[in-house]
């Protein structure tokens, strides 16, 4: 089934600002991680999917039903990047009125109120005003209050924006929670351990367009790094290997190779043997999905593809 | 709609705007007391006619004068935030993306905040009918029809101020909020010096700031009813004053105000439906 769908999804602010033609399809069950620099986009479309701006043009689907309409808003539960609760109220109160908003019945909502309170770990502060509450606090309530109506779908902009390295451990540990209990996740961060570490699918957002999307290895398997450790390095490997491979460089303990695939390592070692020389490490260093980030948003992604689906 | 209801009304419940109001309407009551004794001291003493038929009436108009100043404040400075100071803590794109229209949203706001406002307007108009009555004996008329026009009053101005909410920032609406008002009870005075001078231009001006937020006209009509004394015959006198009303605002304007309020109404659902949160 399919959770999210867009199709050239548009929406574009008097200022230029806004993200342009998304379009997308994410699967229920999953974790979808979305990642941009900041003002990339990530918060408009997330806003767009969630009912809260009027898409310029293109149209998008929750769970098939048109965006903003009432089943549509009735399947996700949402976390914004940005919020301050009401601080007059205590934590138990905002669920109850959240509750009460995303129709869980009476007879549900205490027991449906102390799993969420369980699994954010803000049980026995619910009776606190919320302007007690610290930054950290507040956003784990906000997970709570998007959890609270149990939906199949959930938004998170930003979760572990206020939250110390703990608690960033926790959201994560919870977002793998919903996971295993079936939900889809839809993770918008500018953090890219986070997305690495929890998300299925990845996509990149750069000035309001989409740069790429697809599993984080197929991100990561774009180019890969290789340290060639051998007894001598003879001009004529040298050569060799520049040919190969798209950067060459000496360092401490050999050389340094950029490969474009990793098909190409086979023919390191088959260079450094035909040159006669002693390999005793040939070690790939798959790159961090920053590095791929940084180099798809340096790049503008126009060389890159669209879609990296395996 | 409910939850939105309830939620309304705790808030201003809760929040520190109703306490403080209840202290400075406790404070004021006091200080209005005060006065009435002495008001009632002086007309025991005077021998003075004319004294004695003004001067406790004009005192019972900035009575309800004063109050009705204390309610407008309370209901602007209540509802300022209303749909703005949620866009601006990102409260509302919670509740907002929950399955309920953008509609029930202002209407349950809304409800919420007049069902305070009115128990507040009828508790503090009922308290000065009750000092004026225990202090000094005075009775006004009308009280239920009184009570029901000056209870209108905040609640258009907490519509009107929700609106602005729905499209200015909370500071700017309550900066804007204020202005009007006040150019609401200057549209009052001139009305009533115009009809003292029998100025045509002032009657005007009075007219159209009266058209443009009829706050002040309310308050004109509740006093017209209150001191509906037939049997004084210097009625006329009593009405004289910034705080009287020389030309009391006809039925027609009472209609004009419930198609104003149902128009504040509409325009912020409209607005605020439309908007990009």
């Amino acid at each position: 089934m399919i959770a999210v769908e867009t199709q050239v999804l548009t929406k574009l602010y008097r200022n230029g600002g806004g993200c342009r033609e998304v379009t997308l399809s994410l699967e229920a069950g999953r974790i979808f991680g979305l990642l941009g620099p900041n003002g990339a986009g990530k918060s408009t479309l997330v806003k767009t999917l969630v009912g809260l701006v009027r898409p310029t043009s293109g149209a998008g689907r929750l769970f098939g039903h048109p965006l903003r309409s009432p089943e549509a808003q009735r399947s996700f539960g949402f976390l914004p990047e940005l919020f301050r609760y009401q601080d007059w109220m205590t934590g138990r109160e905002l669920l109850d009125f959240h509750g009460h908003l995303r129709r869980v019945p009476p007879r549900d909502l205490r027991r449906r109120r102390e799993e969420v309170l369980a699994l954010v770990g803000l049980i026995g502060r619910e009776n606190q005003r919320l302007g007690s509450y610290s930054k950290g606090m507040q956003q784990r309530l906000g997970l709570a209050v998007a959890l609270i109506g149990d939906p199949p779908l959930l938004f998170l902009d930003e979760p572990t924006s206020a939250l110390d390295p703990v608690g960033r451990r926790e959201v994560r540990e919870v977002i793998r929670n919903l996971r295993a209990a079936g939900k889809t996740v839809f993770l918008n961060s500018h953090l890219l351990s986070e997305v690495e570490l929890v998300c299925d699918r990845v996509a990149v957002i750069h000035q309001g367009r989409m740069l790429a999307e697809g599993p984080p290895q197929a991100l990561r398997k774009r180019e890969v790094e290789v340290e060639l450790v051998a007894d001598q390095y003879p001009e004529a490997l040298l050569s060799g290997l520049r040919r190969l491979a798209r950067q060459v460089e000496r360092t401490d303990q050999g050389l340094r190779l950029v490969l474009s695939e990793r098909a190409d390592i086979p023919e390191v070692a088959r260079l450094a043997v035909g040159e006669g020389v002693s390999v005793y490490a040939l070690t790939p260093r798959p790159p961090a999905l920053e590095d791929v980030f940084l180099e798809l948003v340096k790049g503008g992604g126009a060389d890159n593809g669209g879609d990296l689906s395996d | 709609m409910g939850a939105i209801f309830q939620i309304s009304l705790k808030e201003m419940v809760r929040r520190r705007t109703l306490a403080i109001t209840l202290g400075m309407t406790l404070l004021y009551l006091v200080a209005y007391t005060l006065t009435l004794r002495y008001a009632a001291a002086a007309v025991a003493r005077t021998t003075n006619p004319l004294m004695r038929a003004v001067l406790v009436p004009q005192i019972a108009t900035a009575g309800l004068y004063f109050a009705e100043q204390i309610l407008a404040f309370f209901a602007i400075a209540s509802t300022m935030g209303a749909l703005a100071g949620e866009r601006e803590s990102g409260v509302m794109q919670v509740i907002a993306t929950a399955p309920v229209r953008r509609g029930e949203i202002v209407l349950g706001k809304l409800l919420g905040y007049w069902t305070v406002l009115a128990a507040y307007a009828v508790a503090l108009c009922l308290g000065v009918f009750a000092l004026l009555r225990t202090q000094t004996g005075f009775a006004l008329a009308n009280l239920w029809p009184t009570l029901a026009v000056f209870t209108l009053q905040p609640l258009l101005l907490a519509a009107l101020t929700m609106l602005g909410s729905a499209v200015l920032p909370t500071i700017p609406n309550a900066v804007v909020m204020f202005s009007l008002y006040a150019i609401s009870l200057l549209g009052g005075v001139l009305e009533q010096i115009a009809g003292f001078t029998r100025s045509a231009t002032l009657s005007a001006i009075g007219i159209v700031t009266s058209l443009l937020i009829p706050a002040d006209s309310l308050y004109r009509k509740s006093v017209s009813l209150a001191l509906a004394v037939r049997d004084n015959p210097l009625a006329g006198l009593v009405m004289i004053g910034p705080f009287g009303a020389q030309a009391p605002p006809s039925i027609w304007m009472l209609v004009y105000v419930g198609f104003y309020l149902a128009a504040c109404v509409f325009l912020t659902v409209w607005l605020f439906s439309r908007q990009d949160l």
